[in-house]
């Protein structure tokens, strides 16, 4: 089943620097860092090429191999599927998260009676479909529905340029360095290590000598986009504004109500969190189906959606408790997930190849 | 809910077949030797086509010494009798009297004599077989049989009633040759030989239709068109089992890659230029007798947006044109629901003297939005519908009722607001600019109308995902359905929302190379597929 399907470099890039935008628009997780924002994110992308190099450099060492079938390899039958379980759980988590956090922007900015299940329910339904379809039309899909997150940005950041105040970013570096790593950490585990999902992706890729090249653009896309949309906050809002709001995006049209593109950034909001939703749950369906070696992970897709949906409906209390943990609790809670087991991983994987290559050299 | 309709159509399929085998079945594919003696020869052929009055047969008597009994068995309307009289009878009756009397003829040769001196018919084949002569005289040959001997001559000498060639009706241009396809396969295949006059243009014929037997074409360029899909269409045409084939709507509903779904995947077209067009691209044709509606595989979305007229008249207009049916397909899709969206939902959208406006012509209206949308969407769809059903004279009759009464006495009555009526009237100008995608229209609009009243613009953007995830999915013989859009060819952009020039689309100086040369890379993603 795996094989059959494939996708293309650009298909990834497009994937990849859906996904990793995703709904950190939304949270915006450097936003702890206030006006010093920006240096966090340049930081931070500086540091994710090293982050998601060591991803596609564990995908090149184990070729072919999805992040079950590795960790199964490397740490035996037993515990492989265990922490196979554990990322499993991971994935469902974060598919849920992103749900969550983009219903909850829709009921906030654009649909404040809706209740927040309803919206999360009737924005499964193509994400559910899509599953059903298969990752290649997910990918082509995405190739198609993604040309409007380009026009949105150019149309949202034409639409205030004059409202721009480069003062705003002064002073520099006003409450010291501490700030600005901190929330530099933030950008680092919320949506650049979430790309450890991506290793579930890569044996689809069909040219995989190109895969660093395609994942280094779409991180160095993501950065821009990021860059600019947090310099754009910034200069326009002001740090007073910016830091009492939820989704500073969203701020800026009811501030400026010159500017009408709320419509066009929900649409790509929600453009880009169903890529991202849909990248954890494939990668969910398929690690499923590879833990308990079925051939297909289509009957899965349905309660998998289902319980994505309500567990998106119980994870917070409300949208600050989202933002709370988002900021404060999450960025721990990754730490194995994202940093400490693929470091084992590339180090096992390192010795194992060094290893094999002893003994052909004997 | 698919599986189990699957389900139920393979029991259909069974059942089917069973009542197919207790029939009984006269295409018997066995070699039957022609009978040695011309009477039972004719006491065969009367049994066969009893009480069929259109069946003739003419027994003649040859030479002076050797007398020859011949027997000619054609069917009536079919052939073309003053042919027949000139080139069978005449020549047998009058001419083989010299012949066969200057030499003493033994009745082993009297077969090539016949062949090569007798009979002044163009096409004259030898046939062993009595199931085929049989095959041949249905099919409109002419068939002669000759006492004491085992084999028979079929002679061509079809004439039927045909209509002439015209301009059709469906796909007319301003620019462009005004000839189409008719009802004769022959004729067909001749106009598409006359269009490309090469060698590797190959017509291969096949049999469809177990009672119909009727003549079906594959016609493909050689090394131009994918192998691949030459084999998965033939296996597919082989896998049809049906007792008629009336039209080539029936050969492409057995063939299609996806018959739940409303997007066509195989394409129809009434125009020769069109379909040698196709065929140069490496597309595959399929004639079909009995019909002027010709088939191409594989089928992308964007041929929906393309015409042929689009390449007679220049790049730029051409080019415009062609955005400018990209914009009506938005338009006849969504307008309605952008309506209904802007309405219940984003009335901020809208400038300030425009809302009054539409406030103004709501008031008094006792419905929502939505269902002013939908009925009058239904009322386009039945005058479309009647349009076209009904006899020319009374069709002005419709137009009248249409424009008129309901277009007027609507609004007045205060069932549906004024602007409502130009959303529609709108919308349905811009469906008739993309005629080849009339079919799948009224799903999209009622989905999207839907879509809309439940959750706005955003309900929008959810169908519209689910219907972009739908095509990308499809694929048409192999060919992924979305093809230069996604997966993306940067290749194939020169010919889909604008025309680039021709001169960079086809590489003529290389006339070398038959192989493919880069217009749509159709044949690069096949996929082995099973039926």
């Amino acid at each position: 089943m795996l094989n059959k399907i494939q996708i293309s470099n650009k298909q990834l890039i497009i994937l990849m620097t859906g996904f990793l935008l995703g709904d950190a628009l939304i949270i915006n997780p450097v936003s702890g860092a206030g006006r010093d924002a920006w240096i966090s994110i340049i930081l931070t992308w500086l540091v994710s090429y090293i982050l998601i190099g060591m991803y596609v450099y564990i995908a090149k060492l184990n070729p072919n191999k999805t992040l079950v079938e590795i960790l199964i390899d490397i740490f035996g039958d037993f515990f492989g599927r265990a922490l196979s379980l554990i990322y499993i759980w991971y994935f469902l988590h974060l598919s849920s998260l992103v749900l969550r956090s983009y219903s909850e922007y829709m009921i906030i900015a654009n649909y404040p009676e809706t209740p927040l299940i309803y919206m999360a329910i009737l924005s499964s339904i193509p994400l559910a479909i899509g599953l059903k379809y298969g990752m290649e039309a997910i990918g082509r899909t995405g190739i198609i529905v993604s040309l409007i997150i380009p026009i949105t940005l150019i149309i949202s950041t034409m639409s205030v340029i004059d409202h721009i105040d480069i003062t705003n970013l002064q002073p520099i570096l006003k409450y010291g360095i501490k700030p600005v790593l901190k929330s530099s950490f933030n950008l680092l585990t919320f949506p650049f290590g979430e790309g450890i999902v991506f290793l579930m992706v890569f044996p689809l890729i069909n040219k995989k000598e190109n895969l660093f090249k395609s994942s280094f653009i779409s991180v160095s896309i993501v950065g821009v986009i990021f860059l600019l949309i947090s310099l754009r906050n910034i200069t326009v809002l002001g740090e007073n504004i910016l830091e009492r709001g939820y989704f500073s995006s969203h701020l800026i049209e009811t501030i400026h109500p010159g500017a009408i593109f709320d419509p066009f950034i929900s649409v790509s909001q929600l453009i880009l969190a169903a890529l991202q939703i849909w990248i954890f749950l494939y990668a969910l369906l398929i690690a499923i189906s590879q833990m308990f070696n079925f051939n297909d992970y289509k009957p899965f897709v349905f309660p998998i959606v289902i319980i994505s949906v309500s567990l998106s409906h119980w994870i917070y209390d409300n949208a600050p408790d989202m933002f709370r943990v988002a900021k404060e609790i999450y960025p721990f809670y990754a730490i194995p997930f994202q940093f400490i087991i693929p470091i084992i991983i590339l180090v096992i994987s390192l010795i194992k190849q060094r290893r094999s290559k002893g003994k052909v050299s004997e | 809910m698919f599986r189990k309709l699957k389900h139920i159509f393979k029991y259909i399929k069974l059942d089917k077949e069973k009542l197919r085998k207790d029939k009984i079945n006269i295409s018997e594919n066995i070699n039957q030797q022609i009978p040695n003696h011309i009477d039972n020869i004719e006491f065969k052929l009367k049994e066969i086509f009893q009480d069929s009055n259109d069946f003739i047969i003419r027994k003649i008597t040859t030479g002076n010494q050797f007398k020859t009994r011949i027997l000619i068995a054609y069917i009536d309307g079919l052939i073309d009798k003053q042919l027949i009289d000139d080139n069978i009878l005449k020549p047998l009756l009058l001419e083989s009297q010299k012949v066969i009397d200057d030499e003493s003829i033994s009745k082993r040769n009297i077969i090539e004599l016949f062949e090569e001196t007798l009979i002044t018919a163009s096409e004259i084949k030898k046939v062993d077989d009595f199931n085929r002569t049989i095959k041949a005289i249905l099919s409109g040959d002419t068939v002669i049989f000759i006492d004491g001997t085992e084999s028979s001559f079929v002679v061509s000498m079809r004439g039927w009633e045909a209509r002439a060639i015209s301009e059709p009706n469906t796909e007319s241009v301003i620019r462009g040759p005004r000839e189409g396809f008719v009802e004769t396969l022959r004729t067909n295949t001749s106009m598409i030989r006359r269009k490309i006059k090469n060698p590797n243009l190959k017509f291969e014929s096949i049999e469809l239709g177990e009672q119909t037997r009727t003549e079906a074409c594959i016609c493909y360029l050689k090394g131009i068109a994918d192998d691949n899909i030459i084999r998965d269409l033939k296996k597919r045409l082989s896998c049809i089992k049906s007792d008629g084939i009336l039209e080539s709507g029936y050969i492409e509903q057995f063939i299609e890659d996806a018959p739940f779904s409303p997007f066509p995947t195989i394409g129809v077209s009434e125009r020769p230029d069109k379909v040698a067009g196709k065929i140069l691209e490496g597309r595959i044709a399929i004639l079909c007798d009995g019909t002027p509606f010709v088939l191409t595989v594989p089928y992308l979305f964007i041929e929906s947006l393309q015409s042929n007229e689009d390449y007679y008249s220049r790049t730029l207009y051409s080019s415009f044109n062609r955005l400018l049916r990209f914009v009506s397909l938005i338009i006849t899709t969504m307008l309605p629901a952008l309506y209904v969206a802007i309405l219940n939902f984003h009335t901020e959208v809208i400038p300030v003297k425009l809302v009054f406006s539409i406030l103004n012509s709501n008031e008094g209206i006792p419905f929502e939005p939505v269902w002013e949308a939908i009925f009058m969407l239904i009322i386009f769809e039945l005058i479309r519908e009647a349009g076209v059903r009904m006899p020319k004279p009374i069709g002005q009759t419709v137009s009248i009722v249409g424009a008129l009464v309901i277009g007027q006495a609507v609004v007045e009555a205060g069932l549906v607001s004024d602007i409502m009526i130009i959303i529609v009237a709108l919308t349905a100008i811009s469906g008739f600019i993309v005629p080849s995608l009339s079919e799948i229209l009224p799903f999209i609009r009622l989905a999207l109308i839907i879509g809309a009243n439940i959750l706005g613009y955003m309900g929008i953007v959810l169908i519209v995902v689910i219907v972009i995830l739908h095509i990308s999915s499809l694929r048409s013989f192999g060919v992924p359905y979305m093809s230069p859009f996604a997966p993306f060819r940067s290749k194939g952009m020169k010919d889909t929302l604008i025309r680039m020039p021709l001169w960079t689309m086809f590489r003529k100086t290389e006339s070398l190379s038959w192989k493919y040369s880069g217009r749509y890379s159709i044949n690069k993603n096949f996929n082995e597929k099973e039926e």
